[in-house]
């Protein structure tokens, strides 16, 4: 018999029957699909097993009534196998496949689900966000999915969070996480997350909606606070201004050349952010930031 | 599409049998396109692999009945597959997070929500109201529109010319191009465009921050030939030369805004920088950067040694004009 068709024959075997059946009962059920040799039967079964849970088949495995010794069986439920989830009509499937297509982690399955729902037929648009799928993504996922707690080391600090929620913003992966030792909520982000993540067995509830992640320029996030004028060119103005954002405070000159008004909390972010403009932008103002800046570039020469 | 492994076959025939069944004789090309599933090998799957599927004691009426014609098929009697597999909370977030995404995304780029994205609403919701209305445990905010993200979105649903006053970033100067935006993506917190340039009559990837002066030219647009997207090349980072830079591990946070780089901690507190150099002014920008710490191991070929201090004085003529 051909893996496949042994397969499906098993998990036909597993869908139709009301009683857990134990490893034996399903190969007579099944003649012809298994060997003989107890051994090879064993290792074969094993492996379908582990390679249909992979599919996301719901094997449960549970004691074989009467029997004595109790005997594992397995049986999958119809409860938690077949489909329960919202009707959708083929206009909400597509538009849902249109939004897939366009936004999704990197190298996620996006037609599996809509292959469980019936299947879609539509082009496939062109990706307008593929989203960097980070190490640690599927491991957050999980243990928000199943509401568990986590330990990871940040910042050299060994943190116990109950996660709440990931978020994807500029380029990065964010988790917003309840910090138990710091009794607050706290964002992490995914890339700064020092080796892995260990999921404990603790269960939590949910947490009240955590703040939002702003799309601020980085450079207003710190401690210590100062006012800056840089002056920009005509020629990078236009780009200056989207780096900012809506909220950028700015005199334009009669040349087209602009004065930017920054607040800066984090002054390295900010120092990057000048240079990247090379010769067409100038710190004006105050004083030591165009000290700051002029010592910085001395040092290099 | 490639030849699928028999558990790929066996996912996509959980969700194609109880299709097919409930409607009652599709046309196999239907079926073939709405499951991605090669008519070929649909066809040799149902008659010699799910014909043989059954239950115990595999009697004519344990057995699923698949009834081939030229053009339509029938699957019966296969009782314990009449659902698909149910959609796993995995599946359930991504789809939430993608549709939440998109629509947050066109609220903000025209702001309020288009009429198309009606039947995306009403899925979004049907999706958040399932399992105990779990919230939503992932979202996706894609780059805040930038300002001509609109109109460059505008042109490719009108089919018009544009005409842009472009920031180059590799040679840092502003020029004036007439392109055919076809898809506006987002990489790293940015914006892009692939248009075809109607200057250099090629197709090109250009960002959309960068675009400072927008018109729309009353011209039709040319026919040309497709050719692959230019931002496959444009992000194929393996053509450009490596430069290779350590720095102190206290100073990484400093390559943030360069999302390309490869970093390799070494011995010593420190990081191997692998950077992928698509041009000079990229690579001074990064070395006026990470400052004088940093210690450049190699340069790429054509590009002088002296480059940083070169680069800081040009900066610095300014300031003691």
């Amino acid at each position: 018999m051909k893996k496949i068709e042994r397969l499906l024959n098993l998990i036909s075997a597993l869908l139709a029957t009301e009683r857990p059946l134990s490893r034996h009962q399903i190969r007579e059920k099944i003649p012809g699909a298994y060997a003989e040799n107890d051994e090879s039967f064993r290792r074969t079964f094993e492996r379908d097993k582990d390679e249909l849970r992979a599919l996301g088949l719901p094997i449960s495995m549970e004691e074989v009534p009467g029997t004595d010794p109790p005997l594992k069986g397995y049986l999958i439920r119809r409860s938690d196998y077949e489909a329960n989830h919202p009707v959708l009509d083929a206009e909400e499937i597509a538009a849902l496949h249109l939004a897939s297509n366009l936004i999704h982690l990197q190298g996620d399955d996006i037609d599996s689900p809509f292959h469980k729902m019936g299947g879609v037929l539509r082009d496939k648009a062109p990706a307008m966000g593929e989203i960097p799928r980070e190490k640690l993504i599927d491991t957050c996922m999980h243990a928000l999915i199943e509401r568990l707690a986590i330990l990871f080391s940040y910042k050299n600090d060994k943190r116990e969070v109950n996660p709440i929620r990931l978020v994807f913003s500029g380029s990065n992966w964010y988790l917003i996480a309840y910090d138990k030792d710091r009794q607050a909520i706290r964002h992490f982000r995914l890339d700064r997350i020092e080796g892995q993540i260990e999921l404990t067995n603790e269960k939590f509830e949910t947490h009240p909606e955590a703040s939002e992640i702003t799309q601020e320029p980085p450079w207003r996030f710190g401690e210590e606070e100062k006012s800056v004028e840089l002056k920009i060119d005509k020629s990078h103005a236009a780009w200056a201004l989207e780096t900012v954002g809506e909220r950028a405070v700015y005199d334009e000159l009669s040349d087209g050349s602009i004065i930017l008004h920054e607040v800066v909390r984090d002054w390295k972010i900010f120092r990057s952010f000048i240079l990247s403009f090379l010769g067409s932008a100038e710190v004006m103002k105050p004083p030591e930031s165009r000290k700051a800046i002029t010592d910085w570039l001395e040092s290099m020469q | 599409m490639s030849k699928m492994t028999s558990l790929e076959r066996i996912k996509r025939l959980l969700s194609v049998i109880p299709w097919i069944e409930s409607q009652k004789g599709p046309y196999i090309e239907e079926v073939a396109s709405r499951f991605d599933y090669p008519q070929k090998e649909l066809i040799e799957d149902l008659e010699n692999v799910v014909f043989f599927v059954g239950v115990y004691p595999f009697t004519p009426d344990c057995l699923i009945e698949v009834f081939i014609t030229e053009e339509r098929v029938w699957v019966r009697y296969a009782d314990w597959f009449r659902q698909p597999m149910k959609l796993n909370k995995k599946e359930l977030t991504s789809l939430r997070a993608a549709g939440e995404s998109l629509i947050e995304f066109s609220e903000s780029l025209t702001g309020g929500i288009e009429e198309e994205l009606g039947p995306l609403e009403r899925a979004v919701t049907k999706l958040s109201t399932f399992e105990d209305g779990m919230e939503n445990i992932v979202e996706i905010k894609l780059a805040t529109p930038t300002k001509h993200l609109l109109g460059v979105r505008n042109s490719i649903q009108d089919k018009t010319v544009i005409q842009i006053e472009y920031l180059v970033g590799s040679r840092n100067e502003l020029s004036t191009r007439k392109i055919e935006p076809e898809k506006i993506f987002t990489i790293g917190g940015n914006w892009y465009v692939d248009a075809y340039c109607k200057n250099s009559s090629a197709k090109k990837t250009f960002r959309v921050d960068r675009i400072k002066d927008f018109k729309t030219l009353d011209e039709m647009r040319e026919t040309h030939s497709g050719g692959d997207s230019p931002s496959k090349d444009f992000f194929d980072l393996a053509e450009f030369p490596n430069a290779i830079i350590e720095i102190p591990v206290r100073d990484k946070p400093l390559i943030d805004g360069f999302p390309n780089i490869e970093v390799e901690e070494i011995p010593g507190e420190k990081v191997r920088l692998v950077c992928p150099v698509a041009s000079e002014a990229w690579f001074k920008h990064l070395l006026v950067v990470l400052g004088e710490n940093a210690e450049i191991q190699k340069v790429p070929e054509g590009i002088d040694g002296n480059i940083r201090s070169e680069a800081a004085n040009e900066i610095l003529k300014r300031y003691n004009a």
